[in-house]
């Protein structure tokens, strides 16, 4: 019963991550790919730690996958928010100091 | 929670091998770019998939140290991408 | 040897080649920066899980974020931005180049001795092993590496943090950039806050396993390098780079290396030697001592601890 869930699990995690990385590959322009490295491969990444976690050989180690899960959810969310303002504020030419100002042409509030 | 079910070493060398091939596909776009931030993000690609690899291969193999491993991994793969926001961030303001 | 290791084995060929024909330095270090991760993988695959930790918080890591700052200085300057010009730096190439064939020869040459003597090697599965898992129980030092490189080589990692040492001290000596403060970032600094302090018991933790499996101090310096570099780049309130990187800091690590080896050696009976049942302590003290000017040293590397 454990053995088919985590088949499944590892099944739809490879799944993810294959995803997240064609979408590296194939998609047109770096906001789209962001987009698929920063979802994809995490959802991929955390269903392979539950995998993982259910046959851990103790329950600190259980705790460190999860851990790592976690910190690599943040790490990859908060890259992703990073490059993806750099490439905002670089192809529109806006000077760094604009950060929280509204979007260029959206109607001033 | 002690020994493995008997088909889980098959299913996490599968797993370990589809990974291989996504760390493969991964370094078409490193070494293609064509610029520098999507050769940046397929280095953080390399690293969450390195750090899915390296769990795998703690369970697989029997050594906790990888997962310590994986741990660094996923900090330096920020690191890595922080460095490179606000250094951009310096430069285009000077 | 399996079609995985081929794999890496290409793969980091191809990294590294493209990384020296790089168009632009600040590609390179990316490239540098993907080559290290992947050389971390290979380290896993021949077994040396401490070594992997190594490369992946030094190599990947504190290197890879040095070699971006240098190119986003080089950039600059080559930009012309607010600067004065600087000496002339021969990237990209110039027109008209052409390869120096001599040189490639040369290398080429070099590249097959190494490989002609790589090949030559005996598989290690013999007397070097062997010596250390007889003398391991002895050494009281329960990880192999540690006791390697803290009690049967003990003098080579104390030369080796020598180095370190008269190499930060060549750095502090060169002007550093200046460093400009940055618009705030919101996110970045809810994020920094949590990680960095992770980071740091990511560092303590490292240097606790180090005395039963993999780890140590070298690892841990690195990984609390990284801590400080964030918050450096997060432009965090709190500096810690200025006090961290002082001669008092970086020097503490081969000072109490040198005052253990010498007081515990002479209760010992040899220099570098420790009295039997100090040996856990003794190692984890020194450790500790070497963690905190590993990561300073390699602070200290990024210049800019004073504000501009």
């Amino acid at each position: 019963m454990l053995e088919a869930l985590t088949w499944l699990l590892l099944a739809l995690a490879a799944l993810f991550f294959s995803a997240g990385t064609l979408g590296l590959l194939r998609l047109p322009d770096t906001l789209s790919r962001i987009h698929a490295l920063t979802k994809a491969d995490n959802l991929g990444l955390g269903l392979a730690a539950l995998a993982l976690l259910l046959h851990a050989e103790s329950w600190a180690a259980a705790a460190q996958i999860g851990l790592i899960w976690l910190l690599a959810l943040a790490a990859s969310a908060t890259s992703g928010y990073l490059i993806a303002r750099r490439c905002l504020l670089e192809s529109h030419g806006t000077p760094a100091s604009t950060l929280g100002a509204p979007p260029p042409g959206a109607p001033p509030t | 929670m002690e020994t493995l079910p008997p088909t889980l070493p098959l299913a996490l060398t599968l797993f370990a091998l589809l990974l291989v091939l996504n760390l493969a596909l991964g370094l078409l776009r490193v070494l293609r770019g064509p610029g520098l931030t999507d050769r940046l993000l397929a280095a953080q690609l390399l690293g969450s998939t390195g750090v899915a690899l390296l769990l795998t291969l703690a369970a697989l193999q029997g050594w906790p140290s990888l997962r310590d491993v994986a741990l660094v991994f996923a900090l330096l793969g920020l690191l890595a991408a922080v460095a490179y926001a606000r250094l951009r961030a310096e430069q285009h303001r000077a | 040897m399996n079609a995985t290791d081929l794999l890496l084995a290409l793969a980091l060929l191809l990294l590294a080649g493209s990384a020296l024909l790089a168009r632009s330095v600040q590609i390179a270090s990316v490239l540098f920066i993907a080559f290290g991760l992947l050389l971390a993988l290979v380290w896993v695959r021949l077994g040396a899980p401490d070594v992997a930790l190594a490369e992946a918080a030094i190599g990947a890591g504190v290197a890879g974020a040095l070699l971006m700052l240098a190119a986003s200085e080089f950039e600059s300057r080559r930009i012309g931005g607010s600067r004065a010009a600087g000496p002339r730096l021969p990237w990209p190439r110039p027109q008209g180049w052409r390869p120096r064939w001599a040189l490639v020869l040369l290398a080429l040459a070099c590249a097959a001795v190494l490989l002609l003597a790589v090949l030559a090697i005996e598989p290690l599965a013999g007397a070097a092993t062997e010596a250390v898992a007889r003398n391991l129980p002895q050494s009281e030092i329960a990880h192999p590496v540690t006791a390697v490189l803290l009690s049967f080589r003990a003098y080579d990692t104390l030369l080796e943090i020598a180095v370190l040492l008269v190499a930060v001290v060549a750095v502090q000596a060169a002007p550093a950039p200046p460093q400009r403060a940055l618009a705030h970032d919101p996110v970045l600094a809810r994020v920094a806050a949590i990680t960095v302090p992770l980071a740091l018991l990511v560092a303590l933790y490292l240097l606790w396993a180090g005395s039963s499996r993999s780890g140590g101090a070298f690892q841990a310096g690195a990984v609390l390098a990284g801590a400080v570099l964030l918050a450096r780049f997060a432009s965090l309130p709190l500096d810690p780079q200025s006090r961290l990187t002082r001669p008092p800091v970086l020097a503490l690590g081969l000072a109490l290396f040198i005052l253990i080896g010498l007081v515990a050696g002479a209760l010992a009976g040899a220099a570098l030697g420790y009295p039997s049942g100090w040996v856990k302590p003794l190692v984890l003290a020194i450790e500790a001592a070497l963690m905190v000017s590993i990561g300073a040293t390699l602070v200290a590397l990024f210049g800019g601890s004073k504000t501009a």
